[in-house]
């Protein structure tokens, strides 16, 4: 079963188009959902959980049709962390757990303080003057706290220190431990999603580039380095995207389409996803 | 619903203190004008908590939780409503004490005074509330201002000749509150229902 299903999706704004996209998260796995700012990572997710209208296509989390009638008591089951949107300034730690307590019906007030605890977070400070790394934190707290079964984060390790970010992502490779959990989660920081993710999905101006498991992505993708003139032997189905210095030429390409006779080096996440990106210039 | 309605209730205490001690002071102070005015001023109070909400986005995020786009646009009524009632209530209590050191038995016009702030009350939150989910507070504050203009103007002007002038004529006052309590609940039937389609088909 997968935890999200998506297909065909389109939504049309002035200027930007999700342009009937598809992928599928397997339930008990981590998805990155990697692209650039504005790429549509963000418009993905409001579908997901049909806070927007969609223009066409379908939409199935954890088994069910978002649209239909159950799916806002569904929400009891997915915690989510936006990129921008947060509580009142006013409020605090302590008063998110009260007004949580009354929100999802499995809201584990034990579970919310452990996490206030080890996040170090104040309780009874205003989050006006949380920082925003603090801010963060508790968000993920919140969306930690109510035994969900899929979470989704929009860019919720963006702002944060690199040891903190560690710690958070431990936390999430721990939530899929359990096989009926899974995470989708958006990024631009690829070196976090290679870090914990089994899956890969880049969106790339509003359209699906790739949706693969990472360890079959890193071995079926390599960069190549090699002079102009040589460069020219490589199948051109076999190159992904393509680099031209002073000194000749890197590329991404397919290990499979080429001889084995070349030199090749093994590529990061975030190569594959920055040669993609600029594929248009091969 | 609940959940959403102790989040206003944090953001109101927390950020309105000075405001509800006004609101307190004003009830307090016998006279239809000016407890009358604590009462609408009270059933405005939830557009101070959309603005909130507004400038931390919570729209965005409430979506992504288990409420329903009814009870997102029903708790600020029901906020309305609590509050209302709360300033109401003081205005009563308010006029029964100095009435008692008065020594002067508490006026039945006077609480029909309460009554008839309650309904502009009632009515101002419902022509303010669709307005503020269409255009948001922002924009939607000119209609506030306007609302709150014509109502200082109309109260002041109006509301003593108003009450002689209800005691004048021959129609029944119970029944002319009957009907006025009527009206007032269709209205804010009709305003909900309107909120909800406005917040439906909101596009963020």
């Amino acid at each position: 079963m997968n935890a999200i299903e998506v297909k065909n999706l389109t939504k049309k704004y002035s200027g930007f188009t999700l342009d009937n996209i598809s992928f599928s998260l397997p339930t008990g796995s981590i998805m990155g959902f990697v692209g650039e700012n504005g790429a549509g990572k963000s418009t993905t997710i409001k579908l997901i959980m049909n806070a927007i209208p969609r223009d066409s296509g379908e939409i199935k989390v954890l088994g069910l049709d978002n649209q239909s009638p159950e799916f806002t008591s569904l929400k009891n089951d997915i915690g989510i962390v936006l990129d921008e949107a947060y509580f009142p300034e006013v409020i605090t730690a302590a008063n998110v757990n009260t007004i949580m307590k009354h929100t999802y019906s499995k809201w584990s007030e034990s579970t919310y303080f452990n996490y206030i605890k080890k996040f170090d977070l104040p309780i009874n400070k205003a989050f006006k003057d949380f920082s925003r790394g603090m801010k963060m934190k508790l968000a993920i707290a919140v969306a930690l706290s109510h035994d969900p079964k899929l979470l989704i984060l929009d860019e919720a390790t963006s702002g944060l220190d690199p040891m903190v970010r560690d710690e958070i992502l431990d936390i999430f490779n721990d939530f899929t431990r359990d096989e009926g959990h899974s995470v989708l989660l958006s990024s631009h920081i690829v070196s976090d999603l290679e870090k914990i993710c089994d899956y890969i999905t880049f969106i790339h101006r509003g359209k699906i580039m790739l949706c693969e498991e990472k360890d079959r992505l890193l071995e079926e993708y390599a960069i190549i380095k090699l002079p102009k003139s040589a460069f020219d032997e490589i199948p051109q189905e076999a190159v992904k995207g393509k680099k031209i210095t002073n000194y000749g030429v890197e590329a991404l390409i397919l290990k499979s389409k080429i001889s084995p006779s070349f030199e090749i080096q093994h590529t990061t996440l975030e190569d594959i996803v920055l040669f993609l990106a600029k594929g248009d210039g091969r | 619903m609940k959940g959403l309605l102790l989040k206003d209730f944090y953001t109101l205490t927390k950020q309105m203190k000075i405001f509800l001690f006004i609101i307190v002071i004003w009830s307090l102070i016998p006279g239809f004008s000016v407890s009358g005015f604590a009462i609408v001023y009270a059933g405005m109070l939830p557009i101070t908590a959309l603005a909130y909400d507004e400038r931390c986005k919570w729209d965005s995020l409430a979506a992504m939780m288990p409420y329903s786009v009814n009870s997102l646009v029903l708790s600020k009524y029901i906020l309305g409503y609590i509050l209302i009632s709360c300033a109401s209530l003081l205005s009563t209590l308010a006029q029964v004490i100095m009435s008692f050191f008065k020594k002067s038995p508490f006026q039945f016009d006077s609480f029909i005074s309460i009554v008839f702030a309650i309904i502009i009350a009632l009515i101002v939150q419902s022509i303010n509330l669709p307005v503020m989910f269409r255009l948001g507070v922002e924009k939607g504050r000119y209609v506030y201002y306007i609302l709150l203009a014509i109502f200082i103007i109309g109260a002041t002007a109006v509301s003593d000749k108003l009450l002689y002038f209800l005691s004048q004529i021959s129609i029944n006052l119970y029944l002319l509150v009957f009907y006025a309590i009527i009206i007032t609940a269709i209205i804010n039937i009709i305003s909900i229902w309107i909120s909800s389609k406005i917040y439906k088909n909101k596009v963020n």
